[in-house]
């Protein structure tokens, strides 16, 4: 029985680090339409520095300052943004996609960086020598997992909490303007460029948030952590769940993580020996198709979130999110 | 229902850029064959957005446009060239990367007899055929306002719809082209016109529109109107007709 | 670092293939397709099947044509995978990209782009296996043509630039002399003008499906013939078709050209100076270095 229970605290755990992603993603794109292709980086930064500042030093390892468990996380979550400001600045300005193209270059660059960078990163080995934040104090390893679900969970929260009213505040109302009407919004004197860079760094400060706990959890990172499969993951839940909507992210990233390990579990046990090789291969085939058949059958997501059409000069109408 | 002798008739046409939010309510019009229509009014008139509904390009919401007795609301515009009618667009109506040749054969593509039209046009057009093989960018307002009315001839059209084709146009250039489309009427060709230059374009037009507001306003034969002060009235912002 | 060089122009052939359909698409439909590097994938794997059929029907046309490795049949195979390859790209988009953007804007179709990437790459590891394969188990040595400085050169390598080249040739031949050039060129320009001058937008972005899948299929069957087919193409050259539509100017084909040409003269210039497992995040390098200086790219878009 307690199997299953602590299976279930370690789900859950994963799910709700990733919804908090899912968050993020969510303020990129659903409410300030921004198209992040590399949400790996972000998640990736978050990762490696917390690992590297709130780390025991470790044999031929960079890193260790061995910084407090807050001052780590808090790390990993400024230099993910310090890496948003960077990608941002470069393409906000430029046609929309420019900023998908550079995400997804960021995020592959990120990779291959981590990945050779042996003596900053532990290169394909991956960093190690992580103390969890009270381990060593609450002893039992279930009663552990179980309060690291706790502070997930109360942080998930934090964040929807801090997003929800964000969105509620004038702030909330410049990023629905924007937008709606660019030319409307810059008439007014707000700057939108500036706006959708402040979005953007923090959008991608909460998925280096993700990151951090991750890392803090497994007391462990590597390149095989920040593949491109995390990003569409994240954008499957994303667009299963809704975008633009609160409720919908997490939604997905429920449904979609017990997809991902349900499938997982399926395929590995039905697969004949010689496909075993295969089961992720067939895994990322439905990931694919679960994105481009959402956004072929039902582009708003499950829970479609109320729609106000309104009017941009000339273009395509546009959607405003009135529900959070 | 067209009226008789009317090659194109628009009748009650709603029509805008967006659902919901139209540019122009309920405009109706006629062109009779062998002549000229004029539309004039004010800025923001709805006056290119009706000429681009004509063409196609604006969607219709309500109302339709009949060709001939044929209806071709909402036509695909590249439908609408085959159906021996063209546009000529106040701006951006020529291809700048290609050269005046290039642009004049893109025309002439599907006409089996495109070799010899495209001589006849450079008679007609002589500087056109000094520069033939220069890109189009190059040219100056003037000879590019001459090849936008030479693409639209190319395909030897029954109805030729110009938006503001003296734009731009020194008073002398602008008289000119304006007589030009007179000539081309001598020919068998019928002209919708919108234009901001009223006093020379009601000189050469056979009847006149005048449009408001996304309205009809006033119409009437050209050379009546042209003595008329309403049309003065409407242009200031006094009087209008038909608001709702 | 003159055989980083030719290295370099050599993958700059491949890769201004593959950007010349990427470039086009951009621009016309207004979307970042990060599937269309999946077409060289599907060109390479398409030459690989098509190699096999040709040479179980005539099989005394698997005979290398002169010192290449390459064989007639899959010379046949690859104009036959060019023509598959092509017929893909407009049916995907019939299926997945048409019916997106007649309903949702274009970053929609960004999103669907990864996934059917995703999904073209994990299929092709299904069904051809996750194992690189070769086009020829002959060995095929490369010619030194010059001893000092040492410069190797493998016979295939020239065929492959000289083809490439060809192509490019033609297409510009297509677009500066005939009147669908023209009307390609057009459409570029101003698309409702073009309506307006005939031109059917339909068919046009048909074409510029097929010619740019062909295109791709043919760079992806170039890279295969001088390195390995592998699912891992699509993927390993998608940023690098990107860059060189960047460095180019979205919607100019000479950019993409000239862009391709760049991006891999620089990816032999860095494989000479760093370790290779950096490689990949040099074309991103080049992206953010564009974006900031000249972000139009050098032949700038014309709207």
């Amino acid at each position: 029985m307690i199997g299953v229970v602590s299976y279930l605290v370690f789900f859950l755990t994963i799910a709700a680090i990733l919804a908090i992603a899912v968050l993020g993603l969510n303020l990129h794109w659903g409410n300030t339409g921004l198209f992040n292709g590399g949400i790996a980086a972000f998640f990736g930064m978050g990762a490696y520095m917390t690992i590297i500042l709130g780390g025991t030093p470790q044999a031929g390892q960079f890193g260790g300052f061995g910084l407090t468990y807050p001052m780590a996380l808090a790390g990993g979550v400024g230099a993910s943004g310090l890496l948003a400001w960077l990608v941002g600045v470069a393409t906000l300005k430029l046609r929309h996609d420019y900023l998908a193209i550079a995400t997804f270059g960021v995020a592959v660059a990120f990779e291959s960086f981590v990945r050779n960078t042996e003596w900053l990163t532990g290169g394909a080995k991956g960093l190690r020598g992580f103390e969890r934040p009270l381990e060593a104090a609450i002893g039992d390893p279930f009663l552990f997992n179980l309060c690291f679900l706790v502070f997930v969970l109360l942080v998930l929260a934090a964040v929807t909490y801090g997003l929800g009213r964000l969105i509620r505040s004038p702030y909330g109302r410049l990023l629905r303007a924007i937008r709606e009407d660019e030319d409307a919004a810059r008439s007014l004197g707000k700057n939108p460029a500036r706006t959708r860079l402040a979005s953007f760094i923090a959008g991608s400060m909460i998925i280096g948030t993700s990151g951090g706990l991750y890392a803090t959890f497994y007391a462990f990172v590597s390149p095989d952590d920040v593949l491109p499969i995390l990003t569409f993951q994240i954008w499957a839940m994303l667009i299963v769940g809704g975008a633009g909507n609160t409720k919908g992210a997490l939604l997905g990233a429920f449904a979609i993580w017990a997809a991902w390990t349900g499938s997982g579990w399926v395929l590995a046990r039905l697969a004949p020996v010689e496909m075993q090789l295969y089961t992720g291969t067939m895994q990322y085939i439905l990931i694919g198709l679960v994105i481009v058949g959402m956004l072929l059958w039902r582009p708003q997501g499950l829970l479609p979130e109320r729609l106000v059409i309104s009017q941009s000069g000339g273009g395509a109408a546009r959607r405003s999110a009135q529900s959070v | 229902m067209s009226e008789p002798g009317a090659v194109l008739s628009v009748d009650r046409l709603v029509a805008g850029y967006v659902k919901g939010l139209p540019i122009l309510n309920q405009v109706s019009l006629h062109l009779i064959e062998r002549s000229i229509a004029v539309i004039i009014g004010p800025n923001g008139a709805g006056k290119s957005t009706l000429i681009k509904a004509i063409a196609g390009l604006v969607p219709v919401s309500d109302g339709a446009i009949r060709l001939n007795g044929r209806d071709i609301t909402g036509i695909r515009p590249d439908r609408l060239a085959g159906l021996g009618v063209s546009y000529v667009p106040q701006s951006e109506n020529i291809f700048r990367t290609l050269t005046v040749r290039q642009n004049l054969l893109l025309v002439l593509r599907r006409k089996r007899s495109g070799g010899r039209r495209l001589d006849e046009l450079f008679a007609l057009f002589p500087p056109l055929a000094d520069k033939q093989r220069e890109r189009a960018e190059s040219l100056s307002g003037g000879q590019r306002q001459m090849l936008a009315i030479a693409m639209a001839l190319a395909a030897e059209p029954a109805v030729i719809l110009m938006d503001e084709p003296s734009a731009g146009l020194s008073p002398k250039a602008a008289s000119e082209v304006l007589a030009f489309a007179r000539g081309l009427t001598e020919q068998g060709v019928s002209i919708l016109l919108v234009e901001q230059n009223v006093r020379q374009a009601l000189a050469i037009a056979d009847y006149c529109y005048i449009l408001a507001e996304g309205r009809n306003q006033v119409e009437g034969a050209a050379d009546a109107l042209s003595s008329d002060p309403v049309v003065g009235e409407i242009y200031l912002g006094g009087k209008r007709v038909g608001a709702a | 670092m003159i055989q980083a060089l030719l290295d370099g122009v050599l993958v700059g052939s491949v890769v201004s293939l593959g950007a010349i359909g990427l470039t086009m698409i951009m621009h016309l439909l207004r979307f970042a397709n990060f599937s269309h590097a999946e077409l060289l994938s599907i060109g390479a794997y398409a030459a690989l099947v098509f190699d096999g059929l040709f040479a179980a029907a005539v099989p005394a046309a698997k005979a290398a044509v002169g010192p290449l490795s390459l064989t007639w049949t899959l010379f046949l195979a690859i104009i036959a995978a060019m023509a598959l390859t092509g017929l893909s790209a407009v049916v995907i988009d019939r299926l997945v990209f048409k019916r997106i953007r007649e309903t949702a804007g274009p970053l929609s179709m960004v999103f669907a782009s990864f996934g059917v990437a995703l999904i073209i790459r994990s299929a092709l590891s299904l069904v051809f296996g996750l194992k690189p394969r070769l086009y020829t188990d002959d060995i095929v040595f490369a010619v030194t043509i010059s001893s000092d400085p040492q410069l190797l050169v493998k016979p295939d390598q020239v065929f492959v630039f000289g083809a490439a080249v060809a192509i490019m040739l033609a297409l510009h031949l297509v677009l500066s002399r005939t009147t669908f050039g023209y009307a390609l060129r057009a459409v570029a320009e101003n698309p409702s003008l073009a309506q307006v001058a005939g031109v059917r937008l339909s068919t046009v972005i048909a074409v510029t499906w097929v010619v740019g899948g062909a295109l791709a299929g043919a760079a992806g069957v170039f890279h295969a013939l001088d390195n390995q087919v592998s699912p891992a193409i699509g993927h390993n050259f998608v940023l690098a078709v990107f860059a060189a539509t960047i460095v180019g100017g979205i919607g100019s084909v000479y950019g993409a050209v000239l862009g391709g040409f760049l991006v891999g003269i620089a990816f032999g210039l860095a494989l000479a100076i760093m370790p290779p497992g950096y490689s990949p995040a040099m074309p991103f390098l080049i992206i953010l270095g564009v974006l900031f200086i000249r972000p139009q790219g050098v032949f700038g878009e014309q709207r």
